[in-house]
């Protein structure tokens, strides 16, 4: 019926048991018997550490761990082939030998299904776990498909788990990526805000030029107000003087107006004479006294040649008779005594040379005495032209007389016509004067001169006063002019600023300036606030611009973003991939477990019904997956409403043919029963003993007690059973 | 000499792009990756200044949905400032992950030799080059997140149109030399964002299509002469993304076939790697061989810097090692170790333990009953879908519609799983 079996049990150290042998036992039903703390429940665990491993050396349960040694020891298992020692002493070391022998069976399966005690037989915990468990055990895979469920089950748990352990759970992948996301967004949104920023900045430079303009602008019309201001305070003040000093000199001009009159009505002739005319008749008096003069300068003269003639007449007649007209005439006589001589002398000389140079024929004394002889002849007729020539001085003496008396006569003549000329000079002279209106000179020139004189003055005076008017004529026309400018300048100063204020009309008062001066400094003012702000805001914005520009947090927030979702992609996909691998797997159990629990609940029915000597009769699984019982009566119970017993009795009952069922499960490993059936009644527990024999025929049972009748009643059910006492 | 254009052709930049998939990147490699796109974008910058180019197309895409980081929204618009120093006009169509909704705010960034191609209307602009008329430039972009279905992208997008609406302004368009065409579409590679048929780009007259949308590069009709090219993004974004990527730098040259010149722009490349580890009797054998898989696919990358994600495969008695994670990241820290240039960032096993399932179902026994279960819950995706479905609803989490896709994969894992499971001892 068997392949192989457990033999021996052989414990070199484990608990309190050193190198002691449990065995034999036989393929079929054994029982280990022995007293409290003999050992059973220790072999028990000895066979399900050596097979699965030794339970962890922790807390305070009872692993059975010798202090300062390692646990160890051996099962031997027969098999067709002969014995097999599977051995173990670190769990780290494994199961040493040929571990097919328990390649079919896992160890929850194992611990539930192999190593009943009366507490594992009071339920099954997850039927349907265990069901699967068993029966899909020993499915000729390494491992279970129960235990890859399980894996599969636990990836999917951690995927859902938001432990922080868990870090690559799609739970946790998930919320970090969220997490990211909503971090990239508010990033992206401070991008944004850059974005914009850099927009504000350009615009910040356009309002800034444009505040800049209008401040260049304020600070113009109020410079230029200020500049109008104070010359319009000035020009205020300059017209006021010049208002009140026209008006003194309008007062002066009335007052010069009384005086003019005055002058008007003193000798209007000449006191209207002009510049010209009174020039003209100075010239006149001038050329008449000139003439006066002439003509008395010419009466002085002639009376002077008069005299003078007179007196050279009377001279010229007192020197007939004197010294020198005596000695004139004696020297005429003599020259011509001389004369006569000579000729004669030089005569005679030059016939005797003539003669006497014929004579002897000399020719130089003919010569000599012919130029005597001519020289005399010459002097002779010199003489002769002398004493025939009158005389000179004689004339022209008595010429002299006549003339000067001749002269005299003129002289006098001359006079009496220079006399008659100042005369008629001096008539013509009044008449001329009385037709200039200097009558009252009574023809003299001097009068004249002095009435010209005087009207000169009082024309002077009058030049000087009409000088004066017109001064103050011109000097009011002036100051009209002036005040006239200084409101043109008043008027031209406040347009230019309705012009600077783009035609806005403005009082033309000081106090309108002064409150526009106000108004625009205050504006001046606010906009310097303003661009204070401004340049602020702009430094800012410049300064987190700059630094933007070289950040690149958001790139890097987005790129782990993006490795986030990576994650999450890859997490998602190992999720969904163990979602169908659950699916696939889930589904194949169910196939494979539909192919053998009908049978395992109709053979837990039989077992149970033989335990309970006929009461329940039929196992079976409500379609919400519940485990109930009936009898025959067809009354269904759920196993929370039986009792202890027969709860027991139940999950015993289940278990074996689920055993018996599940052949390809633990085939070597044997089922290992701790006292199981203490609480059974004598009878039941008899119909226990059987059930277990029967599964005794597939499989190798032993059980442990220290209880004689459970002995009794199992050698009751088989008598070949192999007691083993310890 | 005939008339020439060069312009690069660059699309899909997606600035601020997160890099999904990544899995575990240590603090070097996550640094080195941040900086990755920006760094690529830097290159196609680079490119287009060194290669004296007369203009960029950039073909939509240039920002991805996830908000850029601030640093890297600067960058670009300083990228199309060197640009404008170097005289480089820019033509850009918005794409379906920065639509014109998205772009309102930055109009007013953008330089003066930037334009960006109207999405409400076919869209033309005329490039001139020292006063000559070179090259009509046609586009459309996306107004929104969504082409509208019953539109499609290309339509009024023809040499003709574009002749018309600039004919005011320019009484000689007609004598213009060439005429580009800029669209992000999904062509007929992608039929959910604005499919267009080849056919009808190929109708519409224009020398060339510079499109975007399609991550790898795609080139039609062909290599010889490609009138319609998608040049891919210019930094790989995910490891599904892998080999080089980068622009063209494209010449269209008078009665001559347009020539394109791959220019790699990525600082890191993506690999997935299969290695079949079936012969390897030891875990060191299993290292040199991933070793020899990594350097093989590298030399091809035309990068140095490579992050790998290593699958192993095959049936080897080394399944179970194999499985352990432990074993899995000193397998990894080797092969990071190894070589300063690559990164493993997920090492996988999908081996199997070798097992023979034929005999297994003949053997009866619960595997067999387990075969037959899983070959028809196999067979049952709908009911495994939902079984997921409510299990994963009832921990609160959402079936995602990868788990859907790959559900023949993760059953064939479930299975393989039990079966290790089954056969393994209850220590392990």
């Amino acid at each position: 019926m068997k392949g192989a079996f457990l033999k021996y049990a052989a414990m070199r150290l484990f608990g309190s048991f050193a190198h002691k042998t449990i065995g034999p036992f036989s393929p079929g039903l054994n029982v280990v018997f022995g007293r409290n703390e003999a050992g059973k429940t220790t072999i028990a665990s000895f066979i399900c550490g050596v097979l699965f491993g030794w339970e962890e050396a922790r807390g305070n349960r009872n692993t059975y761990k010798p202090q300062h040694a390692e646990r160890s020891g051996s099962l031997i298992f027969a098999t067709p082939k002969g014995e097999v020692e599977l051995s173990r002493t670190r769990n780290a070391d494994g199961l040493q030998g040929d571990d097919t022998l328990v390649s079919d069976l896992d160890k929850d399966t194992f611990r539930t299904m192999f190593f009943l005690t009366a507490d594992e037989l009071r339920g099954l915990r997850n039927t349907t776990d265990i069901t699967a468990r068993l029966l899909t055990a020993g499915a000729g895979t390494e491992s279970s498909p129960a235990s890859a469920l399980g894996k599969v089950q636990s990836k999917l748990a951690y995927h859902a788990s938001r432990a922080a352990a868990a870090e690559d759970s799609l739970a946790n992948v998930y919320n970090r990526y969220a997490q990211l996301r909503s971090q990239v967004a508010v990033a992206a949104a401070e991008e944004e805000k850059f974005c914009q920023e850099d927009q504000e900045l350009r615009e910040f430079e356009t309002q800034r030029e444009q505040i800049a303009a209008h401040l260049n602008k304020l600070n113009k019309v109020i410079e230029q107000a200020t500049s109008v201001c104070a010359q319009v305070e000035k020009i205020d003040s300059e017209i006021e003087q010049l208002e009140e000093q026209i008006q003194t000199l309008q007062l002066d001009e009335e007052e010069l107006n009384l005086q003019s009159d005055k002058y008007c009505q003193d000798s209007p002739y000449l006191s209207n004479l002009t510049v010209a005319q009174e020039a003209n008749l100075r010239d006149r008096l001038d050329s008449l006294t000139a003439q006066e003069t002439k003509l008395q300068h010419a009466i002085d003269l002639a009376r002077n040649d008069v005299a003078t003639s007179t007196a050279t007449y009377e001279a010229l007649q007192d020197m007939k008779s004197s010294v020198s007209h005596r000695r004139r005439r004696l020297q005429r006589s003599v020259q011509i005594v001389l004369s006569a001589v000579l000729s004669i002398v030089f005569l005679g000389a030059g016939v005797l040379f003539f003669y006497r140079g014929r004579a002897i024929s000399s020719l130089s004394f003919t010569a000599l005495g012919l130029g005597l002889f001519v020289f005399a002849f010459m002097l002779a007729i010199v003489a002769m032209v002398m004493l025939l020539r009158p005389d000179r001085a004689a004339d022209e003496w008595e010429q002299r007389q006549e003339n000067a008396r001749w002269v005299m006569l003129q002289e006098k003549r001359k006079l009496e016509a220079c006399q008659n000329d100042r005369e008629t000079f001096y008539q013509q002279t009044k008449e001329e004067l009385d037709s200039c209106g200097l009558k009252d000179a009574g023809g003299s020139l001097r009068c004249a001169r002095q009435l010209l004189d005087e009207a000169k003055e009082m024309s002077s005076d009058r030049s000087l006063h009409q000088q004066r008017l017109q001064a103050l004529i011109a000097r009011r026309t002036s100051l009209e002019d002036a005040l006239s400018r200084a409101e043109k300048q008043r008027n031209t100063l406040f347009s230019d600023i309705e012009q600077i204020l783009h035609g806005v009309s403005l009082e033309q008062t000081v106090g309108a300036l002064q409150e526009l001066i106000s108004q625009k400094t205050q504006q001046r003012s606010k906009l310097f606030d303003s661009l204070e702000g401004m340049n602020q805001r702009f430094g800012e914005l410049k300064e987190a611009l700059v630094q933007a520009k070289t950040c690149h947090d958001f790139d890097d927030l987005k790129l782990r973003c993006e490795q986030a979702r990576t994650s999450l992609t890859e997490s998602l996909k190992d999720c969904v991939r163990h979602l169908l691998a659950r699916r696939m797997l889930e589904s194949a159990i169910a196939n494979w477990e539909s192919e053998s629990q009908p049978e395992t609940y109709r053979r837990a029915g039989e077992l149970l019904s033989m335990m309970t000597d006929g009461r329940w009769t039929t196992v079976s699984m409500t379609v919400d997956n519940y485990l109930t019982v009936s009898g025959d009566d067809k009354v269904s119970c759920n196993p929370v409403h039986l009792s202890l017993g027969t709860c027991q009795q139940l999950y015993l009952a289940l278990r074996i043919a689920l055993l018996e069922t599940a052949q390809g499960v633990g085939r070597a490993i044997p089922i290992l029963a701790d006292d199981i059936l203490v609480n059974f009644d004598a009878a039941r527990r008899f119909g226990a003993a059987q059930a277990l024999t029967e599964l005794s025929k597939s499989r190798q049972v032993i059980l442990f007690t220290c209880h004689e009748e459970v002995v009794a009643a199992l050698q009751q059910a088989d008598p070949t059973l192999n007691k083993v006492v310890l | 000499m005939p008339e020439r254009l060069t312009f690069i052709h660059a699309a899909d930049l997606h600035l601020g792009a997160p890099f999904r998939g990544v899995r575990a990147l240590s603090e070097e490699w996550a640094q080195r990756l941040i900086k990755s796109l920006v760094e690529a974008y830097d290159r196609v910058i680079t490119a287009a200044i060194s290669h004296d180019v007369d203009f960029v197309v950039l073909s939509g895409d240039s920002f991805d949905l996830a908000t850029p980081s601030y640093g890297d929204y600067v960058r670009f618009f300083a990228g199309l400032e060197r640009l404008q120093e170097a005289g480089i006009p820019v033509y850009l169509v918005t794409g379906n992950h920065d639509p014109y909704t998205l772009w309102r705010r930055d109009f007013g960034k953008l330089p003066d030799n930037v334009t960006m191609l109207p999405s409400n209307r076919p869209g033309f602009v005329l490039h001139s080059r020292e006063g000559r008329a070179k090259c009509i430039v046609a586009g459309r972009g996306y107004y929104n997140q969504t082409w509208p279905a019953d539109t499609c992208i290309a339509e009024g997008l023809t040499r003709t149109e574009a002749e018309k609406a600039l004919v005011d302004k320019h009484p000689y368009i007609a004598e213009t030399p060439f005429a580009v065409g800029v669209l992000h579409c999904g062509l007929n590679l992608d039929c959910t964002k604005a499919p267009v048929s080849p056919s009808i780009l190929t109708a519409a007259g224009m020398d060339y299509w510079a499109l975007g949308h399609i991550h790898n590069r795609f080139v039609y009709p062909s290599f010889d002469n490609p009138r319609i090219v998608y040049s891919g993004c210019i930094q790989g974004l995910d490891m599904k993304e892998t080999g080089s990527r980068g622009v063209f730098c494209v010449t269209l040259e008078k009665d001559a076939p347009n020539k394109i010149e791959f220019i790699p722009t990525a600082s890191i490349v993506w690999q997935r790697v299969s290695v079949d580890v079936s012969h390897c009797l030891t875990l060191p054998a299993v290292a040199h061989k991933i070793m020899q898989e990594l350097y093989r696919v590298n030399g091809v990358a035309q990068c140095e810097e490579m992050i790998v994600r290593i699958t192993l495969e095959g049936t080897t008695a080394l399944h179970s090692v194999l499985k352990r994670k432990d074993v899995q990241d000193d397998l990894r820290l080797q092969i990071n170790d190894s070589c300063p240039g690559f990164f493993c960032d997920t090492l996988l096993s999908d081996t199997i333990m070798p097992r023979d399932k034929d005999t297994l179902r003949r053997e009866g026994l619960f595997p067999s009953v387990f075969l037959r279960v899983a070959d028809k819950q196999k067979e049952e995706k709908e009911a495994a879908i939902d079984y997921v479905q409510s299990e994963l609803l009832a921990r609160g989490v959402q079936i995602s519609a990868e788990i859907v896709s790959d559900i023949d994969t993760l059953l064939n894992q479930a299975e393989n799983l039990v079966l290790d499971l089954l056969g393994q001892g209850d220590d392990q």
